[in-house]
């Protein structure tokens, strides 16, 4: 049987309904209060190893808290088993590299075997990790220190790699972005965004940890077996407010490493990060290093730009 | 004396370039309507200061996602923030909508194809034209702002069971509509 929710189709529809407007609410107040809170978020946060820390804490403190799912959630995950022969289609983005314009490119269409859709009226944040227990030391990692790096080359117009004249308005911004976070420079390389084993010459990543924050307000979604992969959702539970997901992916008759690779996925459904773990080693430990993993939050707002791919494909790679 | 006319797209420009001032501006031109939204939506349910603070929290959310506001179309736009912070709190206090009213099944035969959103705003934006006055309006108040039939045949001068009538040949008019415009 299908059905739909008639006020969730109202969800992403173009609408501003005539109301008669209330003079219960004064705007002088209003007024105040948005603008305090606009410049608390903007303010440059001294002691920044105590707000990390403080941040590091309350993560880890509720993860361990039992609480009433329902009165949290604000971030939520459908996911969507496709029918044989369904399709997505989104419209499609690209960036002139050189212009850093951003086109439309017209539609693209997925044949996704599964569908994890995101949505939430909360902005996403930015997140970063610690693993704890790994099976085998990391080969490549990436960090704060890259993504905040990477933000100030942008925010300065700078294509990377920058010229050694431009380093010092590079290190200027990157220490402004870093201070507004309360990171130093060593915190922002202790922070990490991905971290992975793998070896170049086998082509095989036994695993691979990474974070991001998939919501804006018109939702997101993340794109399994998109490229013809068979995919088998084997658990989707939920354990005090994250939700879980274990899967497999494998391109049938394929015979190299990465041919079939695993997935545990551990979804805030309070606070909003995707914590996908990946690769060929199996769901057993996968589990056990999603499950040793500390989360922390810069406080930054996750902005998405005017236009944008709604959809992204999963995959597990090097670089 | 000078006369101070409120451009909206000049402010809207400017709130992208993070100008406090334009913010500022669309905050008292906003206010009344954004309220409206809150109000109409969580009315008792919500004390007075946590109404506020919703109102607040539109205003705060249009802030940080300025960029994505297309051109002429701020008042959807801070409607559709309105009505999502809104609902979150319904759904807190565990007042949504009923399952069996906001729930269109469609056939049984029907060989279960997902509409992709677009098409489907765009057959309810057909079902919602095709509907006369009141039934509209009656429709939207429902669906879209959330409010119980009773307090929508108070304000709107209306008999509870025929507006109850009305929404269900609403929801029949939108079930016929997405039938002929997707599936069998």
């Amino acid at each position: 049987m299908n059905s739909k929710r008639i006020s969730e189709m109202f969800d992403s529809f173009d609408l501003a309904p005539e109301l008669k407007d209330s003079a219960d609410y004064d705007p002088e107040r209003i007024k105040a209060a948005a603008l305090e809170r606009v410049h608390a978020g903007a303010a440059v946060r001294p002691g920044g190893r105590k707000l990390m820390r403080a941040c590091l804490l309350a993560a880890v403190i509720a993860c361990f808290l039992s609480v009433t799912a329902y009165a949290l959630v604000t971030f939520g995950m459908n996911v969507h088993v496709s029918r044989p022969g369904e399709t997505q289609t989104y419209a499609l983005y690209v960036e002139d590299y050189k212009t850093g314009e951003i086109k439309s490119q017209g539609n693209i269409t997925y044949q996704a075997a599964l569908v994890l859709h995101f949505d939430s009226a909360e902005e996403g944040r930015e997140y970063y990790f610690m693993p704890g227990w790994l099976p085998s030391e990391p080969t490549e990692t990436g960090s704060a220190y890259h993504v905040l790096l990477d933000q100030a080359a942008d925010e300065l117009g700078i294509k990377w790699p920058p010229e050694e004249a431009q380093l010092p308005a590079v290190e200027a911004k990157f220490n402004e972005l870093a201070e507004a976070r309360g990171l130093t420079e060593e915190e922002s390389k202790e922070w990490l965004c991905r971290c992975m084993n793998g070896d170049t010459e086998t082509h095989d990543i036994p695993y691979q940890i990474t974070i991001c924050s998939p919501t804006d307000l018109y939702g997101r979604d993340l794109l399994l077996g998109a490229n013809g992969e068979k995919v088998q959702l084997l658990s989707d539970r939920e354990e005090s407010g994250i939700r879980v997901l274990e899967l497999t992916m494998e391109r049938e008759g394929a015979e190299y490493p990465l041919a079939k690779v695993n997935y545990v996925m551990r979804y805030s459904l309070t606070e909003g990060w995707l914590l996908m773990v990946g690769g060929t080693q199996d769901l057993e430990t996968l589990a056990k290093i999603a499950g040793d993993v500390q989360i922390v939050s810069s406080g930054a707002l996750i902005k998405a730009g005017e236009e944008g791919n709604r959809a992204s494909t999963l995959g597990v790679a090097f670089g | 004396m000078a006369r101070t006319v409120f451009d909206e797209e000049r402010c809207v420009q400017a709130l992208k370039r993070g100008d406090e001032e334009a913010f500022s501006r669309l905050i008292e031109q906003y206010t009344p309507y954004v309220g409206a939204i809150v109000s109409g939506m969580t009315g008792e349910l919500l004390s007075r200061e946590d109404r506020e603070e919703l109102v607040v929290d539109v205003f705060y959310s249009l802030w940080n996602s300025a960029a994505k506001i297309r051109p002429g179309k701020l008042k959807s736009y801070l409607a559709a923030i309105a009505r999502n912070k809104a609902r979150n709190a319904l759904r807190r206090e565990k007042q949504e909508l009923p399952l069996e009213e906001d729930l269109l099944l469609l056939s049984p035969s029907d060989p279960e194809r997902e509409l992709a959103q677009a098409e489907e705003a765009r057959l309810l934006r057909r079902a919602l034209e095709a509907m006369p006055e009141p039934d509209r309006t009656i429709f939207i108040r429902r669906y879209w702002l959330c409010q119980k039939t009773r307090l929508i045949a108070a304000q709107m001068g209306l008999n509870e069971s025929t507006v109850r009538a009305k929404l269900l040949r609403g929801r029949e008019k939108l079930a016929q509509i997405l039938k002929e415009g997707g599936l069998p």
